[in-house]
């Protein structure tokens, strides 16, 4: 009762102006807070190809006995092709980073990617120098629109006859964002 | 009355914003993909051997078996979180008379046997190898003829085998 009493617009009018005013205010600004909702996009990234697999052994010695591992062990080896989706043609750009257990991987072998630069790439910005992987997502490259192949490059490094056998992996994470 | 049906509404209209740009994240949407890397490191344990060697035996003093020496290298690579050893033994059997010994000089991981006589039967000449690469590393043969033994041309085939240290 005193709420609504309150609120009565004055003989004057001076609150009955105020409140609409400041009411369609409120809307507006709520209106336009959705519409900003609205219009985020979330493109989507997908990868074609599989798990990559790679087996270094002897094949891999610099010169046979004696030697040691390549350095990198592997280099500009395709790996992935990934699509980047429903942009609705706006900028995005593409991070990556490394999951998996850190402490099961070896020490000092690191897993750096960069993409092939083709045609097919045209506008893409960066991504053409190998960017080592952390487990922090970090920037690889940028673009705007869709786009449906992106060939992804690996290089290996760090392999050495200090390093033990076994088998050893990890996942690749790629996230395209839409500011 | 309007006023205070909007004025009512102010908030819930500002809440339902708030909720959408919480939901949302109003400033940027992600997607993202996984790509599994697999990796496998294989036991790697190589050695090689210089060319062929002729050791010629043609070095006596009086009351003593002709001897003689003759150098050459070999290289290994290992990768083995295990000790490893070479064993080194002859294809076949030596004629009467004849006998090679051999001496390796060991890796910076290893230990050497000193100067080893040669059989059919493997013989450890290096011990305790662990992961490593070395090139060049000496081989030293000796070899000692009894004076049954006829002067002649005789071939020895000397194998080396890296194998798990026990």
């Amino acid at each position: 009762m005193s709420a609504s009493l309150a609120l009565a617009p004055r003989e004057d009018g001076a609150r009955g102006r105020g409140a609409p005013a400041l009411a369609r205010r409120a809307f507006r600004r709520s209106v336009m807070l959705l519409f900003c909702v609205s219009v985020a996009r979330a493109a989507d990234v997908s990868v074609l190809g599989g798990p990559w697999f790679m087996s270094i052994g002897t094949a891999h010695l610099e010169a046979g006995a004696g030697t040691d591992f390549l350095s990198p062990v592997a280099s500009d080896v395709f790996i992935a092709v990934l699509a980047i989706s429903n942009t609705g043609g706006a900028n995005w750009s593409l991070r990556i980073a490394r999951e998996g257990n850190e402490a099961q991987w070896p020490a000092g072998v690191s897993v750096s990617l960069r993409r092939g630069g083709g045609s097919a790439e045209a506008g893409i910005s960066d991504g053409l120098t190998y960017r080592t992987l952390t487990s922090d997502l970090q920037p690889f490259f940028s673009g705007t629109g869709d786009y449906a192949s992106v060939e992804i490059l690996v290089r290996l490094d760090g392999v050495t006859v200090q390093t033990p056998p076994g088998f050893f992996s990890l996942a690749i994470r790629y996230a395209v964002e839409v500011p | 009355m309007k006023p205070s049906i909007c004025i009512r509404h102010f908030p819930i209209f500002v809440g339902a914003a708030a909720l959408f740009a919480s939901a949302g994240g109003a400033v940027h949407a992600a997607d993202s993909a996984t790509q599994d890397v697999d990796i496998t490191v294989q036991s790697v344990n190589e050695i090689s051997v210089g060319t062929a060697v002729t050791l010629n035996v043609n070095s006596a003093t009086a009351g003593v078996n002709p001897t003689g020496l003759v150098g050459s290298t070999y290289s290994i690579t290992t990768n083995s979180t295990a000790s490893k050893k070479i064993t080194a033994q002859l294809a076949g059997a030596l004629s009467g008379g004849l006998a090679l010994s051999v001496n390796l000089q060991a890796a910076s991981t290893g230990t050497s046997a000193g100067p080893t006589l040669l059989s059919t039967s493997p013989v450890d000449v290096v011990n305790s190898i662990e992961a490593v690469t070395a090139s060049g590393l000496t081989i030293s043969y000796s070899a000692t003829a009894t004076v049954a033994v006829a002067p002649n041309s005789y071939v020895a085939e000397v194998t080396y085998t890296i194998v798990n240290d026990s």
